[in-house]
């Protein structure tokens, strides 16, 4: 890959930033922002001086708030949020096209490579993108330049909450050996423990380790950590409209849960939709990622790269319990899940013309999912069956008995 | 073409030696225009430039504060010798908080201590902007900046023509502060074309190009797109440099005219012109 130069842009504590902007009154208070109105209310985003007092993002209102003396609690507002992230997208489209709005608001990866005739070097560009959004938005955001999005972020998260870094290119690698471990992507509360317990603290402890002994840490991880730490990273900035093809579901819980078999039947019910939907497309997954979303406000990632790729619907629900598996790190109630399906690509060549004969079927309830399951990836007669249904009368003229166990638990789905 | 760097300032026989280089060295633009042999990546550029230049200027600490770590593994890339003019960080030229500038300028002398360190700290550049008119504040803070930064070699180069005057030299002088020799297009509100040697140790000129209308355009791509061409430097030599040569027993000259590879282009022009005018230039 030709060399890259990749600007981060990061309005520290955004949501709180934005609310300061639109209430200059709240610039010197500490300020919460929370959903009110609920037994329990978690901290989505604060002020750097509530930070400084004590609250975190995830920590419960009511303990944030007996921290945080003279703190002014609000409300979210995602809409106004939206609003100023267009507005800070407008600002730094204007050197280069590709421009990629990162999870979380307030953060924005920029690629720059080969502008340098036309907008001169990349600090440059940085900071005059900050010097444009201080004057027209109002905001003072960190900026960072390095050649990857994983070096940049790290650098950002340096200087956090305010401020600039360069790293240069070939420097990534050094710069990365004393940074405190936290400050990598990737690494979840679990992790972090663990490493602190073997007092793994910094890059560099990790990069000391040989790749058995990070396997034994990371396991299937351990390819994504080695390269992590090397600050390597080829992760293209993608602009929005341009993601890499996904098909995903989400599903949101009517309250809090965290009972294993109504979490499944969620996952599976996911799987459902994105199943029949790529096969719908005549694709399969290459990748599938799983997302929960806990009630403190944080959230649990997973992924699994698939050997074959899959678009059967037992085949894509034993893997994804896999992921799920890798997501739930917690033993904290979650709110929702969401399942990607990722480098879509065609089916498979069929191996076998004669696949295993099908369960019989009844409208309603599959009583026998274990029959259902072949060793093929291909969907088999079963599904075949079912979508044909789904495609003449609607996705929800047959489902999986475990839907209804859903439906029972009064579990509300969206997509 | 390998360097035989004698050390810094002096040449073998003890006569004056002048070094020459550009302002910054990184610019991929800088392949594509010959300079880099084609592929050169970034993390190559600085021992490529050094296998030409014996100086370069850093622009990346006007940007962010210099850290002393990033410092000591970039000298580590040079060439025993080579010297760098590092530019002072723009939290104390450009974008100064009245609270916070002398923390500012601590944390200044921590990040190039490397630099010290290893004496490859040929000066640090005060470059201040046009904004920065010779007013009684200014004038008050400029004293006490140079004051925080006094023991370290100062070169400063001022873009506004109100401190173009005799009183501003002297004090310059008596602080063996480099005043910096500028060619930059003709304009009215800009600093102009003085032949003043402050500083006898460290004769300090930086060549902008003269691109007048590319100065008004706010784009550094058009301000610093300009080419000299050979004449026009011979002439400068005759003009300007021959008449500071006899005053300093040293001193360094940086092409700022980064746009096209016309900088490194230009540096090896009067690299070549001094050494046949018998200035001994590396």
């Amino acid at each position: 890959m030709s060399e890259r130069n990749i600007i981060h842009i990061n309005v520290a504590h955004f949501a709180a930033a934005v609310e300061q902007l639109v209430d200059g009154g709240l610039r010197d208070r500490p300020v919460l922002i929370a959903a009110p109105g609920r037994a329990r209310s978690f901290v989505q985003e604060l002020s750097e001086r509530a930070y400084l007092e004590g609250a975190r993002k995830g920590m419960p209102l009511a303990i944030a708030s007996r921290r945080v003396r003279g703190s002014r609690v609000l409300p979210p507002r995602p809409d106004l949020y939206e609003r100023v992230m267009s507005d800070i997208h407008k600002t730094v489209g204007r050197f280069s096209p590709l421009v990629e709005r990162a999870v979380g608001g307030g953060h924005i990866y920029l690629d720059v490579s080969g502008t340098g005739r036309l907008f001169g070097p990349p600090p440059d560009i940085a900071w005059t993108i900050r010097r444009q959004l201080r004057s027209e938005i109002g905001l003072n955001p960190i900026w960072s330049v390095a050649s990857n999005k994983l070096v940049a972020k790290v650098s950002s998260r340096m200087v956090k909450p305010t401020g600039e870094y360069i790293v240069e290119a070939g420097d990534e690698r050094q710069f990365l050996r004393p940074a405190p471990v936290r400050l990598l992507p990737g690494f979840d509360r679990r992790d972090l423990l663990r490493l602190e317990e073997l007092r793994l603290r910094r890059v560099g402890d990790l990069a000391d380790l040989n790749v058995e002994q990070l396997r034994v840490l990371f396991g299937k991880r351990t390819g994504r950590v080695f390269e992590n730490v090397r600050g390597i990273d080829d992760e293209p900035v993608t602009p929005a409209g341009r993601e890499p093809d996904t098909v995903f579901a989400s599903f949101k819980f009517n309250g809090d849960i965290n009972d294993r078999t109504l979490i499944e039947a969620a996952l599976f019910d996911c799987v459902g939709r994105c199943g029949f939907r790529l096969r719908q497309r005549g694709a399969a997954a290459g990748r599938l990622r799983v997302e929960v979303y806990y009630t403190d406000g944080g959230s649990g990632r997973g992924q699994l790269t698939l050997p074959v790729p899959l678009e059967s619907d037992e085949l894509l629900f034993d893997s994804a319990r896999i992921v799920l598996d890798r997501a739930l790190s917690r033993r904290t109630r979650i709110q929702s899940l969401r399942l990607t399906c990722e480098r879509l690509g065609p089916p498979p060549a069929q191996l076998d013309l004669f696949g295993a004969p099908s369960p019989p079927i009844a409208f309603g309830r599959l009583e026998n999912r274990s029959a259902a399951k072949s060793t093929d990836s291909r969907p088999g007669a079963l599904i075949a069956s079912l979508d044909e249904i789904r495609n003449r009368y609607g996705r929800e003229a047959i489902d999986y008995g475990r839907a209804f166990d859903l439906a029972a638990a009064n579990s509300v789905e969206y997509t | 073409m390998k360097n035989n760097l004698p050390g810094a300032g002096r040449a073998a026989d003890g006569g004056s030696l002048w070094r020459i280089g550009t302002s910054g060295y990184s610019y991929p633009e800088w392949v594509t225009s010959g300079f880099y042999p084609e592929g050169t990546k970034s993390a190559e550029m600085l021992a490529l430039y050094a296998e030409t230049f014996t100086a370069a200027e850093l622009n990346y600490t006007w940007y962010q504060m210099p850290k002393a770590e990033a410092i000591e593994r970039q000298v580590a890339r040079a060439q025993p010798g080579f010297l760098f003019a590092a530019k002072l960080t723009r939290t104390l030229t450009h974008e100064i908080e009245p609270d916070k500038w002398k923390q500012e300028a601590t944390q200044y002398r921590r990040g190039i201590a490397p630099l010290i360190r290893a004496r490859a700290l040929l000066a640090v550049l005060i470059q201040l902007p046009p904004s920065f008119r010779r007013t009684e504040p200014n004038r008050s803070y400029l004293a006490e900046l140079l004051d925080e930064l006094s023991g370290l070699p100062l070169a400063i180069e001022f873009r506004h023509v109100s401190w173009a005057s005799d009183r501003v030299f002297a004090e310059l002088e008596k602080r063996k502060v480099s005043l910096v020799a500028v060619d930059a297009p003709k304009l009215d509100w800009l600093f102009p074309a003085v032949d003043a040697v402050t500083n006898p140790e460290l004769l300090y000129a930086r060549f902008h190009g003269r691109n007048a209308r590319g100065w008004g355009s706010g784009s550094m791509q058009q301000q610093f797109d300009y080419d000299y061409g050979e004449q026009e430097l011979e002439r400068w030599i005759d003009e300007h440099f021959s008449r500071m040569a006899d005053r300093a027993r040293s001193g360094a000259l940086f092409f700022n005219n980064h746009v096209r590879g016309s900088a490194p282009r230009n540096a090896l022009t009067l690299s070549r012109l001094m050494r046949a005018g018998g200035y001994d230039a590396i």
